[in-house]
Order: structure tokens, then sequence, then C-alpha cells
């Protein structure tokens, strides 16, 4: 008889038990919000901060200035060497892994491409880098236009392929 | 004359295991790239990782700590019915969890499955429909449970190209020897059971 009943309340108890080990938390996670069901499923803060972190992935923060005065050009090699300095607006680091520009110079269609392996761009700071392309004449002083190319960045193993000029 | 100790030792195994798998780290994780994304969870834990920056759930949090203490309670509760199987509060001490790490197995698989497949069929029809600005091509690959995979993604003029690695960590381990330790405890208490209900009997 006395099993009985201890088993009757055991069991109850628990019962009991399971019922506010689910309730419980679901009910604090709400009170502590203020019963708001957006801010109890998810902290805005966190959200926000990789919106402003992404959103400054416009490549207009970008620029990218021919230094005209350090092109190098080889008559035997028939090769032109031109610096570019890329100064980076944007907010984190990434790596510049591949640069292909068509260029039109004199009637002839040029195949620019970068020549390091990887350029890194720093927040807010200058990065240099060099494209390499044939060229039958000495293109310094004369104008080169720049047509559709790729530009291949890296960032925390995501590659992204950008076509310019499309 | 001394009373003989009845003990289910896989009680005991299970109700420590019990205790040390709230603290034992993620089950399973998956990770997009190099640190660009992450995702770590546990029927304890649940952490999402984007660029460095942690999302966080207060709902989730809550219900998270519930399941360790669920967990903890099952535990001490199972070490307690298993050093004292014979008496009569044994048997129900010990059902209050023993099957807790075999479902929380068997629900994570489920949802990793679910979500696996949400993610490579439905939610690239459902991005694809948002996106206006140009041709949209999404080539998700998520791998089912264990695996790394290779993903992309196109919209007009730029390609996203990434690897997505997903796998079960070693604490997963640990919850299948608990799960199967559980089964084992359930199925030694009934000898328990018989027993008693044989004494009651007799008396």
């Amino acid at each position: 008889m006395v099993h009985m009943k201890g088993e009757v309340l055991l069991g109850a108890g628990l019962r009991l038990l399971s019922i506010l080990l689910v309730a419980c938390p679901i009910l604090m996670a709400f009170q502590a919000n203020g019963w708001d069901l957006r801010k109890t499923l998810i902290e805005e803060d966190g959200v926000r901060e990789i919106e402003e972190k992404l959103s400054g992935l416009s490549f207009e923060d970008m620029t990218w200035t021919v230094l005209e005065n350090e092109i190098e050009y080889s008559e035997s090699a028939h090769e032109a060497k031109i610096p570019i300095n890329i100064y980076s607006g944007l907010s984190f680091q990434m790596k510049i892994l591949e640069v292909e520009i068509e260029a039109s110079f004199e009637g002839r269609r040029i195949l620019l491409e970068m020549m390091e392996n990887e350029v890194v761009l720093t927040p807010r700071e200058n990065a240099k880098m060099h494209l390499r392309g044939t060229f039958y004449e000495d293109p310094r002083g004369k104008e080169i236009e720049l047509g559709t190319g790729r530009i291949v960045i890296e960032k925390l193993g995501v590659i992204m392929e950008i076509r310019v000029g499309e | 004359m001394r009373k003989k100790l009845t003990v289910n030792w896989f009680g005991v195994g299970f109700g420590v295991l019990m205790l040390i798998l709230p603290f034992a780290g993620y089950w399973w994780r998956a990770e997009v790239g190099s640190g660009a994304a992450s995702l770590s969870m546990s029927p304890f834990n649940f952490d999402v990782n984007v660029v460095g920056i942690q999302i966080h759930s207060t709902l989730v949090r809550y219900i998270l700590l519930f399941a360790k203490i669920s967990f903890l309670i099952a535990g001490v509760f199972a070490i307690l019915g298993s050093l004292f199987a014979d008496r009569w509060w044994a048997g129900r001490l010990i059902r209050f969890g023993v099957m807790k790490p075999l479902w929380s197995v068997v629900t994570l698989i489920v949802v990793l499955v679910a979500g696996t497949f949400f993610v490579n069929m439905v939610l690239p029809s459902i991005v694809s429909g948002m996106v206006r600005d140009g041709p949209t091509q999404i080539n998700l690959r998520v791998p089912l449970l264990c695996g790394t995979s290779e993903s992309n993604i196109t919209a007009g003029n730029v390609t996203v190209r990434t690897t997505i690695s997903v796998g079960f960590l070693t604490p997963f381990l640990l919850a299948i020897a608990a799960a199967v330790l559980g089964i084992l405890t359930r199925i030694y208490q009934k000898r328990f059971a018989k027993k008693e209900t044989a004494k009651s009997k007799k008396e």
C-alpha cells in the first residue's frame, strides 16, 4: 500500500519535472525579452553587425589608379608591365587572386593579366599590383582602352569572381 | 544477514556518461569556406558564426540550458536507481532519462537530413525567386551528414564559389555509446523489476 502510494507520487513528480523542464525555458526566454517573439527568437545585434560587415562589400569603395610614370616596356619581349595602385576602402582584408582585362590598343585586342600570384588588400591602405600584356608598340604615353574583364577575390575560403565591363 | 548489493552496472555507466555528455562539446559541425561561416550543434550547445560574428537566440539558449539540466538530472537518477536496482523506486528513476540520448541522436539525424534536403532542394528556388537582378544560378550542394562539397551561386555578373564541409565530431560517439547503454540499462532493469514482482507475490 505504501509502495503503491509512493509509486504514484514518484510517477507524478517525475512527470511534473519533465513538463517543467520543457515549459520553463520557453517561458523564461519570452519573459527575458518582454514577450517579444522576434527578440526572443533571434538577437538582432549580431545580425546587424553581419549586415554592416558584408554591406561594405562594394567595389565602389575600391580605387584603381594606373601609375603611368612607372609603366615598363620591353621591346625584345613586346611586353608591357603596368603597375596599378589599389586603394581599399573596405572594412576587411581580402586577397585578389586573378585579374584579367581585355584592352584595346591601336586597333588590337590585348589581354592584360595580373603578374602576382595574389595581392592582399588591407583595409584603408594602398596595395600595388602589376598587369602584364603583349604590346607590339610601346604603350607609354598612349591611350589604352579597357574593356571587359574578370577579377577573382578570396576571403575566408570563399572565392568571388566578378565580371567587369559586361 | 547482509543485504546483497544489487547494482545495474549498465545503468551506472549510463549515468556517468549522462553527466559527461552536456560538457563534452558539439556533436556536428558545418563550415563554409575557411571560417566564413560555421554552424556547430548538439542538444546542449548551438553556435552560428558568420564572418566571425556569433548569432544568438535567447530561446535557443534557454532550451539548451534546460536540456543540459535534464540530462544531468537523468544521470543522477540513473546512478541512484542503478546502485539500488532492486528498490521499488529504482525503475521509475532510471526510466526518467534512459531513452533521452537515443531520442537526441535520432532527432539530430532527422533534423540534419531534413535541413540538408531543404537547403539543397528548396532554398535555391526561394533565393532565385528573390533575386531579380539578372540571371541567377544556384548550385548548392550540402553533403548529407558528413563530407565536403563545392557550391556556387551566380547572380548577374558575380559568381561565388566555396566549399562546404560537414561532419560529426567525437562527442557524437559518446552520445551513441550513451544511447546504447541506455537501452541495455532499460532491458537489464526489467530483471530487477521481475524479481521485485516475485518478491511482493511471496509476501
